[in-house]
């Protein structure tokens, strides 16, 4: 019987153990790569671990110059088309991730509260704002493109700053209003019998509960924005760039043989998310479902 | 119980233990369980029965100690070969399946060929009245349905033991009234063993063969209700049981020998005959209905002012003024009201002397012989 | 605008901002789908000749189109399957404490954390023809496997789906894992002690009291692997020759590399339709729990 016990746990052990291998390796992979020096990004068979780990793919990344002495010394073995340095991508993510991620979730939490408290627009109200979400992005951004070009919008932070938002808010206004929904309205009730008026309630009473979920909520939509890709893609023309283009001109740049530099580039570009991520480790299944489903 | 026939036991506790963090849940408990017999594990909350109940079904692993059934010890042995039939309080039917498929469940896992399979459910769902709700899904039932699928769902396995917990604790009264009759009913039908734990001393009294009073993890006294009732072993026996619940009045002891004399406050010198007792501090132990009123002084009685009366219905119970304390006494309706002063008076041979440190409770001796 | 009711303004911004960018677009595409502009030809949108509906008829005949629907519905189906199976598989495993478990949960979930771009880059790398996989490859059948995965026109579509599956699987587990801690306890325990095997208990009992759960992370799965772009963009950017492409990609390589974007608009006012009409009435029996 316990023999049992011990054959069932070690199978069950190892099965885990594969699946954090299975999990794991694309990541050590793409680290790893990012810190080969140049003669060792395509041997063959692939080196697994470098012994000569090197900062030149993260120096390229910042300061392509470099990279151009760089390919000059090899002698036409690499052909270095990505001009733009990383800090230029990192700035303009970061513009569009922090201001969009803060419109979607002032306004997600102005309409949250009304659905919630004020039950507006009815019960199949909030669903209408599923189905933007439902809408795949491509069928959208050809007339966006239209669209931003009669505005002068092309190629600005406003523009891809406002398509950012515009897809968020179905997730902050359906994460904020589970978390106003776990606040119970007689809460603000009792404050508006001591001659509060509504909102002044809501702003006092309730908003203090729900700062952490609110907190999550934007980071959560910060990652969103962070990872986007097809708008960046196609909104911008090169003035605007941002961490997920910068990754992708380097896979076409040089038809993908950048591997080191493109490692680092993909390393550097996705920690914000991997740290963000566990943070809000917790309320990544809410986001995901809409508040659907609460750990 | 030491005579009884080994193969007639079912069930066999043997030093039983279990320990939480250092804290004794179950104590060292020695139960035995008669083919047949149906005995209920009786206590307030927290006093070790469910422990038990869940070592015998084999969801917890006892710190120490044998649980035997049919003589083989099964201590070790999984939950699912225990052929053991479960009752949980909240029932736990199959909520996505139907009543057929819930009773049919058990005996599709023992692997019992089809036609004998839909025989004993049929069965059963005639027994437990159960024939027009048997496409019915488990999530749509009410309670009372729930608590007859639960048990039709187990008894068609024909279980070695039935355990329940507290299963109707989630009844109301009226329920549990007509339950608990069709309960012991069915058990006496099938010649079902059960084990039976709750804190509902009713359901205990009048469903059990036997009955384990338990508290803070041990059992104080294993015996028939009537036993339980007038031979209680101890204070908290004593008290547990009864509704109204026993007087304990304080009380003196003096005397030597067997002829001992108790006094209270407003008795003196009551004859007391039993060996079992040195004078000293003591507390009596009287029964509601046990004590004597009426409207005249008689031999013996001493006035007492009625302070409250409780309508039981079919009876009433006066509290009325003992000396320093309140007594409870058990009449007729309409005999006396608030305010009123009646007489009354005890015979100590239902009375139960309890030792104010130990909680033990000794009796005039030949209450003890009649036992 | 302070005649409009307080609980209204609070929406407007919201609102607003989504009907500037989703829903004056949607109008436009109703134009633009029923032209045949191409911003090559120099003329300005607004200008192009009224083509009637055969954008739509060309698209019923367009074989790319029609392959990429499919494979698309392929891809769709198959990244479901094989994440709920490994998410039902994983999550049976955590059910119970044992230690390490936060550290295993956490390393899982890692997948979730990286830039779709990003994971499509290692996935690139990964399965380069000097790349590990084919290493792997070579070790465990001893001859040498230098596989071109990313330019054969079947192969490539295993590092895309590879690459969202091994993504996404993390949710799907967090989110069975989920549903499986919230399971009745009684209700198995009562199996047990009925003497069903665990095998009986995980179909039988289990598996019907997960489905809001698998549901509601099926659905939420599917209409977000269709919308795929960003691995097939980084990884094949469609090719060889459209055979990995994906309505994303097909609409994007369409409207952005061929400039027909009359043509694209029609495919995508297509694409909207069928797609929101489906999850409406998907959504209904979903919204019954809430």
């Amino acid at each position: 019987m316990r023999k049992q016990k011990t054959w069932q746990t070690v199978l069950k052990r190892t099965a885990v153990i594969v699946a954090a291998v299975f999990a794991f390796f694309p990541i050590y992979w793409l680290i790893s790569t990012s810190f080969k020096p140049f003669d060792e990004w395509a041997n063959w068979p692939p080196i697994w671990l470098t012994d000569n780990p090197t900062l030149q793919n993260y120096r390229i990344v910042f300061f392509p110059e470099l990279a151009r002495e760089f390919a000059a010394q090899q002698e036409g073995s690499l052909d270095y088309k990505v001009s733009g340095s990383a800090w230029n991508a990192f700035k303009g993510s970061a513009i569009v991730s922090v201001a969009a991620t803060i419109i979607s979730v002032a306004f997600g939490t102005l309409a949250a509260y009304s659905i919630v408290r004020f039950k507006t627009g009815g019960k199949n109200y909030p669903f209408q704002f599923l189905t933007v979400r439902m809408v795949p992005p491509i069928a959208v951004v050809v007339p966006m493109v239209v669209l931003f070009s009669i505005l002068k919008l092309s190629d600005t932070y406003f523009g891809l700053i406002l398509a950012y938002s515009a897809f968020t808010l179905p997730f902050s206004i359906w994460m904020i209003r589970s978390f106003i929904d776990d606040v119970p309205a007689e809460l603000e009730g009792a404050a508006m019998i001591h001659g509060m008026g509504q909102f002044r309630a809501f702003l006092t009473v309730t908003l203090p509960l729900v700062k952490g979920g609110i907190l999550s909520t934007a980071l959560f939509i910060f990652i969103l924005n962070w990872s986007e890709f097809l708008f960046a893609l196609v909104l911008t023309a090169g003035n605007v760039v941002t961490v997920t283009l910068q990754v992708a001109n380097y896979v076409s740049a040089s038809s993908g043989k950048l591997y080191g530099v493109q490692a680092a580039m993909g390393t550097i570009s996705t920690l914000p998310v991997i740290v963000f991520g566990y943070m809000i480790q917790r309320h990544i299944v809410r986001g995901l479902t809409f508040g659907a489903i609460k750990r | 119980m030491k005579g009884a026939d080994t193969d007639d036991v079912k069930l066999e506790l043997r030093s039983l233990r279990k320990v939480f963090d250092g804290v004794e849940a179950v104590k060292e408990s020695n139960l035995i369980l008669k083919r047949g017999e149906f005995l209920s594990l009786l206590g307030p909350s927290g006093c070790g029965k469910s422990t038990t109940l869940a070592m015998i079904a084999g969801f917890l692993e006892p710190t120490s100690g044998e649980i035997l059934i049919d003589g083989k010890p099964v201590t070790h042995v999984p939950v699912q070969k225990r052929r053991i039939g479960l009752v949980f309080q909240d029932y736990a039917i199959f909520t996505k399946m139907s009543v057929r498929k819930n009773l049919l469940f058990g005996l599709e896992a023992q692997k019992v060929p089809r036609a004998k399979r839909e025989k004993t459910v049929d069965e059963f769902a005639e027994k437990l009245d159960l024939k027009g709700l048997m496409k019915a899904r488990g999530g749509e039932l009410n309670m009372s349905e729930m608590q007859r699928v639960a048990l039709a769902r187990v008894l068609v396995t024909k279980p070695e033991l039935l355990l329940l917990d507290e299963p109707m604790s989630n009844l109301d009264a009226a329920l549990r009234a007509s339950l608990r009759g069709e309960l012991k009913r069915i058990q006496k039908d099938l010649g079902q063993t059960v084990l039976y734990v709750t804190h509902d001393q009713i359901e205990a009294m009048s469903m059990s063969d036997r009955i384990a009073v338990m508290n803070f993890g041990e059992n104080l006294q294993v015996a028939s209700p009537d036993d339980i009732y007038h031979r209680p072993k101890n204070r908290f026996v004593a008290e547990f049981i009864g509704d109204p619940p026993i007087n304990m009045i304080s009380c003196t002891v003096a005397g030597s020998g067997r002829s001992l004399r108790v006094s209270t406050e407003a008795h003196r010198d009551m004859p007391f005959e039993t060996t079992a007792v040195s004078p000293g501090d003591y507390v009596l132990g009287i029964r509601a209905h046990h004590i004597v009123a009426a409207h005249e002084a008689f031999q013996g009685s001493i006035a007492a002012a009625v302070k409250l009366v409780e309508n039981f219905g079919s009876e009433h119970v006066l509290h009325v003024t003992y000396g320093q304390d309140l007594m409870t006494v058990m009449v007729q309706p309409g005999f006396a009201r608030e305010g009123d002063s009646v007489h009354v008076s005890f015979d100590l041979k239902d009375a139960h002397l309890v030792d104010r440190n130990s909680g033990a409770i000794y009796h005039p001796d030949e209450r003890e012989a009649a036992a | 605008m302070n005649r409009i009711p307080f609980n209204i303004r609070l929406v407007l911004p919201a609102q607003l901002t989504i009907m500037a960018i989703v829903v004056v677009p949607t109008v436009i595409l109703l134009w633009l789908a029923h032209t045949d502009w191409q911003p090559t030809q120099n003329i300005p949108w607004f200008d192009a000749e009224f083509y009637w509906f055969w954008n739509f008829y060309d698209l019923w005949y367009d074989e790319r189109f029609i392959n990429s629907v499919f494979r698309t519905l392929f891809v769709v189906a198959t990244c479901i399957a094989v994440e709920l199976f490994l998410a039902l598989g994983l999550a049976l495993l955590f059910l119970d404490e044992w230690p390490w478990r936060k550290v295993a949960v956490s390393i899982i979930i890692l997948p979730m954390m990286i830039i779709p771009v990003d994971a499509a880059n290692a996935f690139f790398m990964l399965f380069n023809e000097r790349g590990p996989i084919n290493h792997l490859i070579t070790v465990i059948t001893g001859e040498v496997f230098e596989f071109s995965w990313l330019s054969h026109p079947t192969w490539a579509m295993v590092p895309i789906m590879l690459a969202e599956i091994w993504q996404w699987t993390p949710l799907m587990f967090l989110l069975v894992l989920t549903g499986l801690m919230n399971l009745p306890e009684n209700q198995i325990r009562a199996a047990v002690g009925l003497g069903a095997s665990p095998v009986r208990i995980f179909f039988r009992v289990m598996l019907p009291l997960l489905v809001p759960v698998i549901s509601i992370a099926v659905v939420i799965r599917a209409i977000e692997t269709f919308k795929i772009f960003d691995p097939v963009y980084i990884l094949t950017r469609g090719q060889p020759g459209g055979a990995t492409e994906t309505i994303s990609m097909y609409m994007y390589n369409g409207a952005f590399v061929y400039f027909r974007m009359g043509y694209i608009a029609a495919a995508a006012l297509l694409v909207l339709f069928v797609v929101v009409s489906v999850c409406l009435v998907l959504a209904r029996p979903l919204r019954k729990h809430g």
